[in-house]
Parts: C-alpha cells; sequence; structure tokens
C-alpha cells in the first residue's frame, strides 16, 4: 500500500525497465561496432587511398532530406532527384577511395555500408530514447521502448547478420525476382542484353511463341537497378505496344505464413521510396497496358540474409505461373515485359 | 508488524522476483535454439542436366561458368546459390 501511494512502485518498475533495456543496448552496441569493424575491413582490404575511419564516418551519419509533400507537384520526380544525388554521392566517394577495387566488389562494400548504417542508426536512436526516458522520467518512454526491444534486437541481428551475406557476394533472399529473371533470359540459349538504362539489364528472348523483354538489376553486385526508368524506356522503344507487364518481387510474410509461397496480383510489385513505382504504374496506365504481379513471400529476415532453399525452389513456381498468364492473357506474337525486382547481389544475367 | 519487518519482506519479494525472472530467461533462452545454416552452389549443365552440389566459396554468383561437365564436356554454370538448415546434432 505504501509502495502504491508513494509512487514506489513504478519507480522500481521503471529501474527494471531501464536495466533490461541496456542490456539489449550493450548487445546493439556490439553488433554496430562488429559491423563498422567489417567494413574497415574491407576497406582496408580493398586498399582505400586515405583514412579508413573519416570516410566510414562521413556515410555512416549521411543524411536525405525528404522533399517538401505540402506542395505535391513534382514530388516523385523531386524525391528522385534527390535519390539519384545520393547514389552518385556514394558511388563517387567509393570510386575515388578504391579505384582499383572491381565494380561488382565496389557494390558489394556500398551495400555492406547501407547494413551498418542501419545498425548505427538504430543503436543511436534507442540510446537517445533511452537517456531521454531517464531524463525526463517519463515512464511510458521506458515502457514502450522495453516492449519494443525483442523487435529492436532482432532487426540489429538481422541487419548484421545480412552483413556477411553482403560481404561474401551471396544471393539474398531479396534477389529472387532477379533469379527469375536470370533464369528467363538463358532459359533458351542467352538472350540478347543490353544495359537498357544504368545498372539495369535488359534481354530479350521468346517464350511460348510471345517476345518477352526481361528486366533486371545488373549482376552480380549488390544494386537494385531502376527497373521503374527501365520499363518506361523500353515500353516507349516499343511505342507502347506491350501487351502486358509482368513484375516479379519478394514481399514480406505475415507471421505463421509459409516462406516461398507463389501468389499473384496486379499492380506494381516493387518496394521503392516511390519514384520507380510510380513510373512504373504511370507508363502503364498512359499506354492501357495491364499490369499483373506475382511475389514471392518471406520473412524481413530472410529477405536481407542469403536466399534459403525454399525461396530458391519458388523459381520454377514463378516461372510456371509466367507461362499460364501468358498462355491465358496474351495472344501469340504479343510484346510481354518481365520485371525481375530486387537485389542482383550474387545473381549474374 | 514494525518497519524494519516490513522492509525486510519487501527486499525479499524483490530477491524472489529477479530470481524467478532470471530462472525465466535461461530457460527462455534454451528454448529458442538458433538454427544453423550452411551455404550451397549447386552447378548444373544446361546440355545434359547434369547437377552437383558443393559448398560456397567466395567469388561464387549464379551463372557463374564452372568446370567442364564430366558427362558431355559441356561448359557447366552455377545454377543456384542457397542456405540450407545444418540438421542439429
Amino acid at each position: 500500500m505504501i509502495l502504491i501511494f508513494t509512487g514506489l512502485n513504478q519507480r522500481i518498475q521503471m529501474l527494471l525497465w531501464v536495466r533490461n533495456i541496456k542490456i539489449h543496448l550493450v548487445r546493439i552496441e556490439r553488433l554496430a561496432k562488429d559491423a563498422r569493424r567489417k567494413v574497415l575491413d574491407m576497406l582496408k582490404k580493398g586498399g582505400i587511398k586515405g583514412d579508413p575511419e573519416k570516410f566510414l564516418n562521413t556515410y555512416l551519419q549521411f543524411f536525405i532530406i525528404d522533399p517538401v509533400k505540402d506542395e505535391p507537384t513534382n514530388l516523385m520526380r523531386r524525391l528522385e532527384h534527390l535519390l539519384n544525388i545520393r547514389q552518385r554521392r556514394f558511388k563517387l566517394g567509393l570510386k575515388q577511395v578504391l579505384p582499383n577495387l572491381g565494380e561488382f566488389t565496389r557494390a558489394n562494400l556500398e551495400v555492406m555500408i547501407e547494413a551498418a548504417r542501419a545498425l548505427d542508426i538504430i543503436y543511436r536512436l534507442v540510446r537517445h530514447y533511452l537517456m531521454l526516458g531517464e531524463k525526463t522520467n517519463n515512464w511510458i518512454l521506458i515502457m514502450q521502448l522495453e516492449l519494443e526491444m525483442p523487435q529492436i534486437v532482432k532487426l540489429a541481428e538481422t541487419y548484421h547478420k545480412a552483413l556477411d551475406a553482403f560481404k561474401d557476394g551471396k544471393p539474398i533472399g531479396d534477389g529472387i525476382g532477379p533469379l527469375v529473371a536470370a533464369t528467363l533470359m538463358n532459359s533458351r540459349g542467352s538472350a540478347v542484353k543490353r544495359e537498357v538504362v544504368e545498372d539495369t539489364i535488359v534481354g530479350v528472348v521468346e517464350r511460348k511463341n510471345r517476345k518477352l523483354y526481361v528486366i533486371k538489376a545488373k549482376g552480380p553486385g549488390g544494386t537494385v537497378g531502376k527497373p521503374g526508368e527501365a520499363v518506361k524506356k523500353v515500353v516507349e522503344e516499343l511505342k507502347g505496344k506491350v501487351s502486358r507487364i509482368i513484375m516479379i518481387d519478394a514481399a514480406l510474410k505475415l507471421e505463421g505464413e509459409k516462406t516461398g509461397e507463389v501468389i499473384e496480383g496486379v499492380g506494381a510489385a516493387i518496394g521503392d521510396p516511390g519514384p520507380e513505382k510510380f513510373k512504373i504504374e504511370s507508363v502503364a496506365m498512359e499506354h492501357n497496358i495491364p499490369l499483373d504481379s506475382i511475389i514471392i513471400k518471406e520473412s524481413l529476415e530472410e529477405a536481407i540474409t542469403p536466399m534459403r532453399k525454399e525461396i530458391s525452389d519458388a523459381v520454377e513456381k514463378v516461372i510456371e505461373k509466367i507461362d499460364k498468364a501468358l498462355e491465358e492473357r496474351t495472344k501469340e506474337g504479343d510484346v510481354v515485359i518481365v520485371v525481375g525486382v530486387g537485389n542482383t547481389i550474387g545473381i549474374a544475367q | 508488524m514494525q518497519f524494519s519487518e516490513f522492509y525486510t519482506l519487501l527486499l525479499l519479494m524483490l530477491l524472489l522476483f529477479l530470481i524467478t525472472s532470471l530462472i525465466r530467461t535461461i530457460i527462455e533462452k534454451r528454448k529458442v535454439k538458433k538454427e544453423q545454416y550452411k551455404t550451397r552452389t549447386l552447378i548444373k549443365c544446361a546440355k545434359c542436366g547434369y547437377t552437383e552440389e558443393r559448398d560456397f566459396q567466395i567469388g561464387d554468383y549464379v551463372l557463374k561458368p564452372e568446370k567442364e561437365c564430366p558427362k558431355c564436356k559441356s561448359i557447366t554454370r552455377i545454377h543456384r546459390i542457397y542456405d540450407v538448415k545444418v540438421p542439429k546434432k
């Protein structure tokens, strides 16, 4: 009774929560430091010019300011412009300090820095809310943080695991779209391929007496390419004479759902910040092209860690669905665009 | 009840709570044993369908040309790279 009336029970509870959060925070800090060490090792191994610590610090806290959303005019174009600047800055920065490193290894290093950056942000954010909660005696903030901690730690562990996949150049779960595209490009001998836009490949292949324009990011380095820009360019080159666009991508499954399950729907299956999806939707609408999508279910952990066999086995199921779509929804001689969306690390074309 | 007795009781309760929470954490940690995965590389001959699986090596990527096919002598390629669960001992 005394405890309740004096509010001491709340104090004791808060102390226990703070202690628990601190234990988790130490673990997150360890993961963030290890990620940093791994990136530094890679930079040193690649023969970096100058101080690797200084270089990494610049990119770990690199930020992008969102464009103004209250005025929606050209919002997607403004966002795309900012994302392009950021990407070019990253690429150029890496090229300047690691000129002798191969293009694909550099791309993998770029993704590694992104993962280390995500871990660094998680660590700094948790520390910020913990310190803020303690400073202001805000037990609701501390309680929320404590309840969220298991998920936050899992997320941090996932990013940490992903680092090893990026370091070794292993295909990740998110690469299922590019893997399907690569399989299609090479199913009837090698397709005629060209880099249609930066870091994005289109291959032309005949299938079921239809002409398929297969699009994927340029591998085997870690990149997602510009599938939206590529679709737009191909449709414009073909003067809009495209019967269908079929998109393949990995999608987050709900807890309890089976990994590698293949399902169909309509719309642009792509999880970019907006510009690429907007371009695909716009070009499809402008030329009245039906937009189909096939997704492969997986968890966030499975999407950014080495590809599990269940996901890899989905390739054949996806191709079956594409064949069925070609037979049922297109005619012989039609032109169809197939887009394999995702990070193509460890997958060539 | 005297004041000192009350605090002793409070301390005992706190100690009991800490011990039970510690035991619970240890039991939960034991329950969730993390699964181990191993990355494997599947090599396939597009001509005759010959397949071979080996451990992943740094530098492997899907569609990378590999050795000569022991059956039809054409060049094999890496068909898939995936993680498989390591059976628990």
